[in-house]
């Protein structure tokens, strides 16, 4: 995985490749989807939370949906609509994980084997994505007037 | 019935979204892609077609909240897995993206994953 965690190509970035700069991005979005969803079910899915302290674990929920959209933004003007989508799918697993770490959650071997297989899925598409290979032009740059 | 019709309304509202949104996004100018918060913001949200694409998420998330609320977990979650497939395809034929066959492969096994996560 030499290719997602190098350098990055400031001039030779391509929607249609992963770059490093590119997968910080998409991680970051994970990040920020993860903790929005995890304190999200703590705000509203718990009653043994006092209801001052739910209010704040909703509104902090809330604010990083906003950082987590706001990434992504910023991620999906750089790649292609077609990379970002599977790799932030990797949330879902995350989500599951903390829930039984944060909640106690019941993980069977449905859940593990569902953990695994998105785990596998990102990765390949990850690597996939920024293999080095030859690309045709963008399909839409700013400068083409119909895009 | 009903759960089936707002299924399909969701995983549109979604799927739409999103491609107008890459729509507008790659209209934003190269250099204001890598610059910080408020210039990019700025250069974002001159874009028309972004602020439709928000609209259609922001329904997008309330109709999925309702469904959440209505309904059990359990009788929704195919709408995530949907999903993917469908805007793997749409990105590919709206906005001519190529998507490799190792990336409809690792897009099929999320899928897989997510369908055992979602429907436990």
């Amino acid at each position: 995985m030499s290719d997602i965690s190098g350098r990055e190509e400031s001039s030779g970035d391509h929607p249609g490749r992963l770059s490093g700069a590119a997968f910080r991005l998409i991680l970051a979005v994970i990040v920020a989807e993860t903790a929005a969803q995890l304190l999200l079910k703590g705000g509203m899915g718990h009653d043994l939370i006092p209801t001052r302290w739910a209010v704040v674990l909703v509104v902090a929920g809330t604010f990083c949906y906003m950082a987590g959209f706001y990434l992504w933004l910023k991620a999906l003007s750089r790649i292609d609509l077609s990379i970002a989508m599977p790799l932030v799918n990797l949330s879902m697993a995350c989500v599951a994980v903390g829930g039984w770490w944060l909640y106690g959650e019941n993980l069977g071997p449905q859940r593990l084997l569902g953990i695994l297989l998105i785990f596998c899925g990102v990765s390949l598409c990850a690597w996939d994505s920024s293999r080095k290979r030859r690309l045709p032009p963008p399909a839409s740059t700013p400068l083409s007037p119909g895009s | 019935m009903i759960l089936l019709v707002l299924m399909i309304i969701v995983v549109a509202l979604q799927l739409a979204g999103q491609v107008l949104l890459k729509k507008g996004l790659s209209r934003i100018p190269a250099p204001l892609r890598q610059a910080g918060p408020v210039p990019f913001l700025k250069g974002v949200f001159g874009i028309q077609l972004v602020w439709l694409a928000i609209a259609l998420l922001a329904l997008w998330y309330f109709f999925y909240l309702g469904i959440l609320t209505r309904f059990d977990i359990s009788q929704v979650f195919p709408i995530s897995t949907l999903d993917m497939v469908l805007l793997l395809l749409v990105a590919r034929v709206v906005l001519r993206e190529k998507v490799t066959p190792l990336r409809w492969v690792g897009a099929g096994l999320i899928m897989a994953g997510v369908w055992l996560v979602a429907g436990s």
